[in-house]
């Protein structure tokens, strides 16, 4: 065995290597997989071999077309057969929001390029001869899905690497990893050591052993997937060399494919089955569970109504297999914070589709530092410390529920909760409040009233919520409301090296003492990494707020640029201060009755920062919020939020006070035009293509990270800008990645979208085409499949001149 | 979380210690697994109740800056030979070496086993051979032993010995009223600490 590498990778399933092949076509080939078994013996060789294009979210739908086009010319490319059919598949649709599900996932795939269809029962015929229509609305054709041969393809890309210099070494187990003080990586096996500057974790199910041994947690949990494959079906041997398409009966839950002349069945179960929950057995390798076909009646019985001939052939073979899971059913791909060069690409449930796409992502990671797209919804640095093994098999087995459930824009799920609640949840509960999880945190999503309408609870039109949320913006742009808003992401910066450092980092201004402003932190290209509030508390602490679901996030990003020095400290306080929102033109007048401090315009401008006391305690008071009203966003000792919430309604009911949640929240943002990280934001547009030019301070002295891209950008001017775009809309407002049109041709997408209950306006806010992107411009959103008029407005839609932010 | 296996009341236990967002869950958690068990809610009064009678110490009643580990029946928490040394080791080593200890923290049982004894608070006396040698720390009605309890200092310029303890007549002033006790180095309930350790 070699004793050096410039990459280890850890595991030879599909994705192991994919990682391995996508790393040599990006020229680094002096790479080595280690697999402690056959290439293949996890989860790979018993897979369906599927390869749909098909998701629900924009980034896997990315990922997976990035996996066929690779596979459909990977064979002649490395010169190693695989048996891969691009059938085409159909989906059925039995409610009307699954017809909108549809709708929305070819508009999305349209505007990647991947031509869906939306298809009439009569047309599911003409492409699946066999499907009983009966109840059946409507269908989605993706014509590039189809089936792949897993051992093939794993072997096909194990060739394409090895021919460019990457060594596989089998039967080789790693039995433990250290970190040398050179920041080197030192791979210890059964065979001997290695040595590496940086490692893939592709080990799969066995992902969290890999983990565990350099301190990591990874949320994985192996559930059990069945499918069953038929004997030879008459009806099929006698079309000879024709193919079916796939078949996905999500309503019902489960996909249907020919093989050879029989048909494959595998539903996705209600009774979802966990394996291995103490460890894994050590020696299980190229093995399967025992049967279980009791499980599966309800769906076979009901895909032999939907497809007849199903029932004419007996089961030849059963296949019952272990398959990772991460919580959300989504891979863990990405770097490991505090572990530099230590990355993860593992807990593939669907890892044969995913497998070509997911080289793509880690390969970039290793050799440029970051990939050319932002992934996050799979980024292994999405969970946070609170996720361990109860979360993950709670939600993992919802997960698995639902893995053909509706992907509704907003819906809250209700496994593995609550895990994080703030003082005043029971509170907020006993009021009706409705609750989701963000990063752990529960926080109240509307308010329910007796008397409003209870369903739809989630639509792709507006949802019965909408009364809620209408009433609640109401009280914020016309009286006063409050928001209890845990577990925003809150670093405490010290040091004497702190302004200097802060400087670099962002591309804005570093606020003089007692003042706050937004400011965004850069990649090398320009690429908006993440959004936060910087705050200068004027006695040498800064403080950094940002996204709850972020924490992890950037967290990694400001340590792995801290200065060796240590001339810069970084305290994460995020969970030690909780945050009450007060917003409204009633917001000075209730908070005056609850402080001695002087908070009128002189004293307490807009942006601006002080320690006020209140309650028992003293609170970071800024003046800033996310609604665009006059506000304040009041950071309390954690201990203190109930009691200091209790004040805030005492003192705001003669004043007509409203709780209001996280959906009023984003309707009122998106009227201001308030940008939503991951959202709207991604490391895939820079701040001059989000028009957030008002925050970069291009001519910086002291430089900052990205500032050479952003000043090429600036030359060349952006291809893109982000404008907000006033919808003619009906009952569905544009949901995120909507495609924009002028005329027939596409011109932007959509990052979100909404009602904005202050304007009485449906907005949705896009990067468009720089030539397009002046207000009174007439454009078309599509939503649900129907082209909408949409004129770009000028940013802020709502009390342009922030009168009511200064009030 | 961390949890660690030390009690404040003497039985066998846990303390765990959580991130404060997820006390709400974890509280909510071990109500729906006790109720089988009969779990209760217990509050302030009942710990300390428990504490006076594992004769466990209170930081402010029964050590303060006047009382010596020495005093106060600590020494098993004193390191004495530790490497780097430790604030007010001089002083305890002077202590030491002066001889059998003339002050020391005692247990404290009224003789009445009756549920109309009184209840010992703070500052009564406590009464050797008639003479007042000390008095009460903290005190409890202790409901494990069905007695009045408490602690206190005792002094003796021969020293505080066992046989000193043991050969008096013991009382305890209670509202001008003299009330005959026991007194004894070890706490009353579960000297052995086979509860804690079961």
């Amino acid at each position: 065995m070699k004793t050096h590498a410039r990459v280890i990778v850890i595991g030879g399933g599909a994705v192991g290597c994919s990682a391995l092949y996508h790393l040599t076509q990006l020229g680094l080939t002096d790479v080595v997989l280690l697999e402690r078994d056959e290439l293949t013996a996890g989860s790979t060789w018993h897979a369906a071999g599927n390869c749909p294009n098909f998701s629900t979210s924009w980034n896997v739908i990315k990922l997976q077309r990035h996996s066929t086009r690779l596979y459909s010319t990977l064979a002649e490319k490395v010169g190693y057969d695989i048996n891969y059919h691009v059938t085409g598949s159909v989906r059925l649709a039995h409610t009307r929001d699954r017809v909108d599900e549809f709708r929305h996932v070819v508009s999305q795939a349209h505007a990647q390029g991947i031509e869906f269809e939306m298809l009439s029962p009569a047309e599911i015929v003409e492409r699946h001869p066999f499907v009983d229509t009966t109840g059946i609305l409507a269908g989605l054709y993706d014509p590039y899905d189809g089936d792949i041969d897993p051992a093939q393809l794993t072997q096909a890309l194990a060739k394409g690497a090895r021919d460019a210099g990457a060594k596989i070494y089998r039967g080789t187990k790693v039995t433990s990893i250290e970190r040398l003080p050179s920041g080197e990586w030192r791979v210890h096996t059964d065979k001997g050591t290695i040595q590496a500057e940086s490692v893939i974790n592709a080990a799969g199910y066995r992902g969290g052993e890999i983990a565990a041994m350099v301190g990591e947690y990874l949320p994985i949990v192996t559930l059990s997937h069945q499918y069953l494959i038929t004997e030879d079906i008459p009806a099929l041997v006698e079309r000879g060399d024709a193919r079916l398409p796939l078949l996905r009966d999500p309503d019902v839950s489960y996909y249907m494919r020919q093989e050879r002349q029989g048909l494959i069945l595998g539903p996705y179960e209600w009774q979802a089955t966990a394996h291995w929950l103490d460890r894994i057995p050590d020696e299980f390798a190229n093995q399967l569970f025992d049967d279980d076909l009791g499980r599966l009646e309800q769906y076979i019985e009901a895909a032999c109504e939907r497809v007849p001939i199903l029932g004419t052939a007996g089961v030849k073979k059963v296949i019952n297999g272990p398959i990772p899971y991460a919580p959300d059913g989504n891979p863990l791909i990405g770097p490991a914070p505090g572990l530099p060069g230590f990355y993860h690409c593992c807990a593939f449930t669907f890892g044969i589709a995913q497998a070509g796409g997911a080289g793509k992502i880690i390969a970039e990671w290793v050799a440029h530092g970051q990939p050319e797209w932002d992934v996050w919804p799979l980024d292994s640095r999405r969970y946070l410390e609170f996720a361990n093994d109860k979360f993950v098999l709670a939600k993992a087995i919802e997960t698995y529920q639902h893995e053909y459930g509706i992907g509704y824009p907003a819906e809250e799920r209700a496994a593995g909760r609550p895990a994080k609640t703030s003082p005043a949840y029971l509170r907020l509960a006993a009021k009706g409040a409705k609750f989701g999880a963000r990063g752990g945190w529960e926080r109240a999503v509307y308010f329910p009233k007796a008397g409003d309408p209870t369903e739809p609870e989630a639509s792709f039109r507006r949802p019965a919520w909408h009364k809620a949320i209408e009433r609640e913006c109401e009280a914020a742009e016309k009286r006063v409301a409050v928001l209890d808003l845990p577990g925003f992401t809150k670093f405490e910066v010290t040091g004497a090296g702190a302004p200097a450092w802060l400087d670099h980092m962002v591309a804005g201004v570093v606020p003089k003492p007692g003042r706050t402003a937004l400011n965004y932190f850069l990649n090398d290209k320009g690429g908006i990494v993440t959004e936060m509030t910087l705050t200068n508390l004027g006695d040498g602490r800064y403080w950094l707020i940002s996204a709850a679901a972020g924490e992890k996030h950037d967290e990694h990003w400001l340590r792995e640029h801290l200065p060796a020095d240590g001339s810069v400290r970084i305290d994460n306080v995020s969970a030690r201060y909780g945050s009450l929102i007060v917003v409204g033109p009633k917001s000075r007048e209730l908070l005056s009755q609850l402080t001695r401090a002087d908070l009128s315009n002189a004293a307490f401008p807009w942006l601006s920062v002080r320690t006020i006391d209140i309650g028992y305690t003293k609170a970071v008071a800024l003046r800033v919020n996310y609604v665009g009203e006059l506000g304040w966003e009041l950071h309390v000792p954690v201990e203190h939020v109930l009691s200091v919430y209790d004040l805030i309604w005492a003192a705001g009911e003669p004043l007509g006070i409203a709780d209001y949640g996280l959906y009023a929240m984003d309707s009122l943002r998106l009227e201001k035009c308030y940008r939503a990280w991951k959202g709207d934001l991604t490391t895939e547009y820079t701040p001059f293509m989000a028009s957030l030019d008002r925050f970069v301070k291009l001519d910086k002295p002291g430089g900052f990270i990205g500032q050479a891209a952003l000043q090429r950008e600036a030359a060349a001017g952006p291809k893109e800008r982000f404008v907000p775009l006033i919808v003619e809309a009906t009952d569905a407002d544009a949901a995120a990645v909507s495609i924009v049109y002028d005329g027939d041709t596409q011109v932007g997408l959509v990052t979100s979208g909404g009602y904005g209950y202050r304007l009485k306006q449906s907005i949705a806010l896009a990067y468009v085409r720089t030539d397009l992107a002046v207000p009174g411009t007439v454009l078309y959103v599509e939503i649900l499949g129907e082209r909408r008029r949409a004129v770009v407005g000028k940013e802020p839609l709502y009390d342009p001149d922030n009168l009511r932010l200064r009030g | 979380m961390r949890a660690s296996r030390i009690t404040y009341v003497g039985e066998l236990g846990w303390e765990l210690y959580l991130p404060a967002e997820h006390c709400l869950d974890v509280y909510e958690q071990l109500l729906e697994a006790g109720a089988p068990l009969g779990l209760a809610h217990a509050g302030y009064h009942a710990m300390g109740a428990c504490r006076v009678e594992k004769g466990y110490k209170h930081w402010s009643h029964d050590i303060g800056d006047e009382d010596t580990p020495l005093d106060a029946g600590l020494g098993f928490t004193v390191a004495w030979d530790k490497p780097g040394g430790f604030v007010g080791r001089d002083a305890l080593l002077a202590q030491k070496a002066a001889g059998p200890l003339r002050r020391r923290l005692v247990q404290v049982m009224l003789e009445d086993a009756s549920d109309t004894a009184p209840l010992l608070y703070h500052e009564e006396p406590i009464v050797r051979d008639g003479v007042i040698v000390g008095s009460i720390r903290s005190g409890a009605w202790g409901h494990r032993l069905g007695r009045s309890i408490g602690m206190g200092y005792v002094s003796c310029d021969d020293g505080v010995a066992a046989d000193w303890l043991a050969s008096g007549r013991w009382e305890v002033e209670v509202a001008c009223r003299r009330h005959p006790c026991r007194v004894q180095l070890q706490p009353w309930y579960d000297p052995r600490n086979e509860r804690i350790r079961s």
